[in-house]
């Protein structure tokens, strides 16, 4: 199939998997994070719900730690376990 | 309201059938019978334009007694009330529906057919109007002469299985019937049905006399375990037989029981009535878990003729305002939903020749206006809020839960396997997979088809958003025959309780307080049992 | 009634859906879909509160058009949605499936504005029927066999609302329609609860929506995702405020939902998942009770129909343009359906609650509802649920659609998607964007307006706290990225368990129950037509031989005697009368002494 015409966010967004790019959009990504983290340090949390999210860290370390647990166990033990092939019911 | 006594009406829409069929006889074209016919159903529609006037009380109207028999007590009475009057309408409204479904059906011996579609109609409303008990049982036997032929001559393949089973097992019920109406004869003096509902018997008398009531309508309704008879003669009969038998013939034995075990026997009534509820819920839960397993689409909705009026007689033994209204209006539709999908059936037999599912899939793409049809009947006979089914069914379920909490929950899986086995049999007749080959060359509903499916589609909608006007109807009668039921039910004759069978178990004896009232057994003294 | 205004949403959609069928071929009567959604968005704004629309039917009194804020609110969004859902499909050819997406609609509607249970009933099994032709019309086996499952599993549900609405007429005498105190349940309100659960997807009622949504039409899974859950999640915001299983059952939904969503490969699948457990916050909230939990439910089902319903465009037009779901067959699609792609991240910032987006306005709400009132747990299980829901849908779910670490394949052929699907997702995003700017703009409608003052959404700690939460999530998604990449499998849900009872009842009934009435059949041949035969024949041969032989000898008459018996004594026919009685005799015991 010959090139299609793309509109300019089609360009931009092929234009960004060019090398070099993702490394760029990484380092944004990761700069951004440390920037939310002192402003997480900085602006105390008034109203905690629970003890522990009045610490500084508790918020990335939660989202951190959560997600990677979370990612962990689902693939990682939960779906081998009910894990079957795709027509197991003789749907397809 | 005089203009609605201009005659009798209920002789003349009984006999009418009759005599026209006599118009029938020399006549030699086919196409000829089958319009005269169609002319005569019609004619009888505009004859009972008086019962239009019927007026929502109780009691019977339209009154026509005549003695007949002197000698014997026979008297030629017809009349109706709020509960045959809906079906004198239906009878009534099947026939043209009959001879339009039979145009193209019936090929070999039209004339005959159509003199048995006439005489059937005779015995129909003759059976629903009759208020003497031999005019009864004439009518409600010269029913099986007619739908026996109907099976046995323009049957399918097992017509002669069918059609005897059919006849035998009914007349065997009928058998009983007859005895049973002597005996109230002996017993009560009369055969006319108002004076013998006025009257008081033993409970012993009662206790025998509603068993064999039972037996002969149980075997019509039908009721499981006595419902074998019904898949075989649907499937065998002809699309009009099929019609007629479910939409009709099965009413009679749910009519028996309220105008006879109710009020003739209402102590009996009372006492087996947790009988009769346990057999209820189990033909609709056996007839809709049987009807789900079928391949034959007529054998399925056969058995869901024996759920569907399950909910009737349920509904009746409940004992209920709501319960019996719920009944009587559930045998309506019932009629109108399935002789409709009957009618279908019957549509589309002609086009594939097969009563099989799988030789009937994939109809949804050649046959659009078919399957819109199917659907909307469907959707009734589940009882889909919004159509016929569901008020019926409705009034019912909320008696039983009335009644009691296991009742209510027994009943509901019933409705479950209605929903299931409905739309099991649409999805593989509209969408199904592979669709018969030769579906391409069917054509969808002709004007006539559309004629004979307009009607019976009508009234599901219409009963289904406004069935005010039809429960008026009938709601003073039930309330009358529930208030009576309610202050007989307790009270036996006394004079019988002496004898050696005892008292019955749970019933509280109140004596009969009226003295003026003459008791049965004191105008025949030594002949009662 | 003269200052009252009032319009039934649902009006416009019937009559649409009556009329349709016989509109002229051509395209033009697609224009006439968008109608009834505009209609209904006048009346939506318009309503005044009350009870109109009373209608009798069958003695009882039927309130058809109960209005009050916290309908009204609900009737508003599914307003706007229907526009942007009708809008969507305009491209759609099939009659069928618009006049199935135009019935669902009236059904959700009629619940709404429904004040009594009879009403609610109605409408409840219209929805049921419509949305099981919006799964049926795709038109594959696959579709078809999940529409027939779908349908007996909703009628199940409905049949349990019939029964605990008719007990609790029994109980209470009136069909009224309103909130139940919790202390009070009856066996009725436990039955009605179980029906509304089962719209609800409540865990372990849930497994028909990932069963059917991914297999619906490509335009009708959008109507779906906002109607049926919805109505659901309403009626119990009606009926159920306060209860504490709900609570519980919204907590572990919310993360059930996430788990199976970060396993699932089909992109449709993955969203009703989220389905599952944006619903679930929806329920905590009214299991919780409080104002600002009922009002954070409702609010979070506003924003929730909104970004669900372009989240479920933007996967449809991949299905659409692309040809498969499965996100282990997708990848290198962001530059060829950049705005797609850019839709859908709309959406899923919205979801994930993203500041600047409408999730995050309603879902903290929920959150700190919940925490308010002390409920540690929910509060905290709903978090790990929004750190689930950024990974799966946020992240997971447009990686792998739209880049994947594939370049964009130039051979691979993409249908070009129809304008009119670029404009509805268009209305739902902005309308995801300026909810989450304005607020206000939600929570004017908020059903409790006393508490709405106390919760500041753009208060600062709260955007820094989501964005601290979602930023590290991307994190983990990031570095285990590898890990969570999909492939080709079906997980186990709570469907097995509904299969092997449907399975089950099929077996009893095709074997056992067949075989029974078979026998009856053959009892009825073999007893009673031999009987009769017997009768018949033992009565000539009797007549002609035994009768006449007193005439012409006694010893006939021994003999004819002799046969009949000998014939009683053949084994068969004593088996079967024998059997006949005792299943006779035990079914009458049962039911006499039982009942």
């Amino acid at each position: 199939m010959t090139e299609e015409k793309k509109g300019f966010l089609g360009q931009f967004l092929e234009n960004q998997l060019a090398p070099g790019r993702p490394k760029l959009w990484r380092n944004i990504f990761l700069t951004s994070l440390a920037v939310i983290a002192v402003l997480g340090v900085a602006i105390k949390n008034r109203h905690p719900h629970f003890g522990y999210d009045a610490y500084p860290f508790f918020w990335p370390v939660f989202g951190l730690g959560l997600g990677l647990a979370l990612i962990f166990a689902v693939k990682k033990i939960i779906q081998p376990l009910i894990k079957r092939p795709e027509d197991h019911y003789g749907d397809l | 309201m005089d203009l609605f006594n201009l005659y009798p009406a209920l002789t003349v829409l009984t006999f009418w059938p009759l005599a026209a069929a006599l118009l029938l006889a020399p006549i030699k074209s086919d196409l000829l019978v089958r319009q005269t016919t169609l002319v005569i159903s019609l004619i009888e529609v505009v004859l009972a334009i008086p019962l239009l006037g019927f007026k929502s009380q109780a009691g019977f109207q339209f009154l026509e007694v005549i003695p007949w028999v002197e000698g014997w007590g026979l008297t030629y009475a017809l009349g109706v009330d709020g509960i045959s009057i809906l079906m004198i309408w239906l009878s009534i409204l099947m026939l043209p529906l009959c001879v339009l479904c039979s145009w193209t059906y019936i090929g070999r011996r039209v004339k005959e057919f159509h003199v048995c579609l006439l005489l059937m109609t005779t015995a129909c409303v003759g059976v629903f109007s009759a208020l003497d008990l031999v005019l009864f049982y004439v009518f409600w036997e010269a029913l099986l002469i007619p739908m026996y032929l109907m099976i046995a001559v323009w049957g399918g393949d097992q017509k002669r299985y069918a059609s005897i089973k059919f006849f035998i097992y009914t007349l065997a019920g009928s058998t009983l019937l007859l005895v049973a109406i002597v005996a109230l004869r002996l017993e009560g003096g009369t055969f006319f049905i108002p004076d013998l509902m006025s009257k008081t018997f033993s409970f012993r008398f009662q206790y025998w006399i509603f068993l064999a009531f039972f037996l002969a309508f149980a075997i019509k309704v039908p009721m499981f375990p006595f419902h074998t008879w019904l898949p075989a003669a649907h499937v065998q009969a002809p699309s009009a037989g099929s019609v007629i038998l479910a939409a009709v013939l099965l009413k009679m034995g749910t009519y028996g029981f309220l105008r006879f075990s109710l009020p003739l026997t209402p102590a009996a009534s009372a006492y087996f009535a947790p009988m009769m509820i346990a057999i209820s819920v189990a033909s609709i839960l056996y007839g809709g878990a049987v009807a789900l397993g079928q391949s034959d689409v007529k054998k399925l909705i056969a058995y869901s003729s024996v759920a569907h009026m399950g909910f009737v007689t349920l509904g009746i033994f409940l004992f209920s305002q709501a319960g019996v209204n719920g009944a009587i209006f559930q045998m309506l539709n019932h009629g109108v939903i399935t002789g409709a999908m009957f009618m279908l059936v019957g549509a589309v037999y002609e086009r594939s020749h097969s009563r099989e599912i799988v030789k009937n899939l994939g109809l949804g793409k050649y046959l659009p206006h078919f399957m819109f049809f199917w659907g909307l009947f469907g959707l009734a006979s589940f009882g889909f809020p919004g159509t016929n089914g569901f008020v019926g069914e409705f009034m019912v379920i909320m008696a039983a839960f009335q009644e009691s909490l296991c009742l209510g929950l027994l009943v509901i899986p019933g409705a479950l396997l209605a929903a299931a086995y409905i739309l099991k049999v649409t999805l593989k007749m509209a969408w199904g997979q592979p669709a018969s080959p030769q579906g391409r060359n069917w054509l969808d509903l002709k004007k006539k088809e559309w004629a004979y499916l307009v009607v019976p589609a009508f009234l599901v909608i219409y009963l289904g958003l406004a069935p005010t006007g039809l429960l008026n109807l009938i709601t003073p009668s039930v309330k009358d025959a529930l208030a009576t039921f309610e202050a007989k039910k307790n009270l036996v004759n006394l004079i019988q309780v002496s004898s050696p069978t005892g008292r019955p178990q749970g019933l509280i004896i109140e004596e009969d307080l009226s003295p003026e009232a003459p008791s049965a057994s004191e105008r025949v003294p030594e002949e009662g049992k | 009634m003269a200052t009252s205004e009032f319009y039934h949403p649902s009006l416009a959609f019937l009559m649409m859906a009556a009329v349709l069928p016989f509109l002229p071929g051509n395209r033009r009567w697609k224009w006439l879909l968008l109608l009834p959604p505009l209609a209904a968005v006048y009346a939506a704004f318009t309503n005044s509160p009350g009870d109109h629309l009373t209608i009798s039917w069958l003695g009882q009194t039927l309130k058809l058009g109960h209005v009050d804020a916290l309908s009204q609110v609900f009737a508003q969004v599914f307003a706007v949605m229907s526009l942007a859902g009708l809008i969507f499909s305009l491209h759609v050819n099939d009659k069928g499936q618009h006049m199935a997406a135009l019935l669902y609609v009236t059904g959700g509607f009629g619940c709404l504005m429904a004040g009594d249970y009879l009403t609610l009933f109605a409408f409840w099994e219209l929805m049921s029927i419509g949305s099981t032709f919006l799964v049926m019309l795709n038109r594959t086996r696959e579709s078809v066999l999940a529409s027939f499952r779908y349908f007996l599993y909703h009628t199940a549900g409905g049949l349990l609302l019939l029964a605990g609405l008719l007990l609790r007429h029994k109980y209470t005498g009136s069909f009224d329609f309103g909130p139940i105190p919790p202390g009070t349940a009856t066996c009725a309100d436990w039955l009605i609860l179980a029906g509304f659960c089962v719209n609800a997807a409540v865990v372990p009622l849930h497994a028909w929506l990932p069963d059917a949504y991914p297999r619906g039409t490509v335009t009708g899974s959008v109507f779906m995702c906002a109607y049926t859950t919805k109505t659901a999640v309403y009626v119990l915001a009606r009926a159920f405020p306060g209860w504490d299983i709900l609570a519980v059952a919204g907590t572990i939904m919310a993360v059930y939902g996430v788990v199976f969503a970060s396993m699932e490969n089909n992109a449709r699948k993955i969203l009703s998942y989220h389905i599952v457990s944006q619903v679930g916050y929806m329920v905590a909230g009214i299991g919780v009770g409080t104002a600002m939990t009922l009002n954070g439910a409702s609010a979070h089902a506003y924003a929730h129909i909104l970004y669900k319903g372009l989240l479920f465009m933007a996967a449809g037009c991949v299905l659409y343009s692309a040809g498969t779901q499965k996100l282990d067959e997708l990848g290198g699609l962001a530059s060829r359906l950049p705005w797609v792609m850019v839709c859908y991240m709309v959406a899923a910032l919205s979801i994930s609650g993203m500041p600047v987006f409408n999730g995050f306005v309603s879902k903290t709400m929920t959150i700190a509802g919940a925490a308010e009132d002390h409920r540690t747990w929910v509060a905290l299980g709903l978090e790990v649920a929004a750190v689930g829901t950024f990974i799966s849908v946020g992240l997971k779910l447009p990686y792998f659609a739209f880049w994947g670490g594939k370049k964009p394949d130039p051979e691979r052929k993409l249908k070009p998607i129809p304008a009119n699907m670029y404009v509805g997702m268009a209305l739902l995003a902005v309308l995801c964007l300026t909810q989450g700017v304005y607020p206000e703009m939600l929570y004017k409608y908020l059903p409790y307006q006393e508490v709405v003052a106390e919760y500041h959404p753009w208060a600062t700690w709260n955007v820094v706290q989501a964005l601290m939460l979602l930023g590290f999530s991307g994190l983990a998604f990031y570095i285990m990225r590898r890990v969570i990449e999909p492939h080709k499998a079906l997980n186990l849900d709570f469907d097995w368990f509904y299969r092997l009872i449907g399975r089950g009842v099929l077996w009893l009934i095709c074997k056992p129950i067949s075989a029974i009435d078979a026998v009856w059949t053959i009892v009825w041949d073999k007893v009673a037509l031999r009987l009769l035969k017997l009768l018949a024949a033992f009565s000539a041969w009797f007549d002609r031989a035994a009768i006449d032989g007193v005439v012409d000898g006694s010893a006939y008459g021994v003999k004819g005697l002799g046969h009949l018996t000998a014939l009683l004594q053949n084994g068969r026919l004593q088996h079967y009368l024998g059997l006949m009685v005792v299943l006779a005799l035990l079914i009458f015991a049962f039911f006499w002494y039982g009942l």
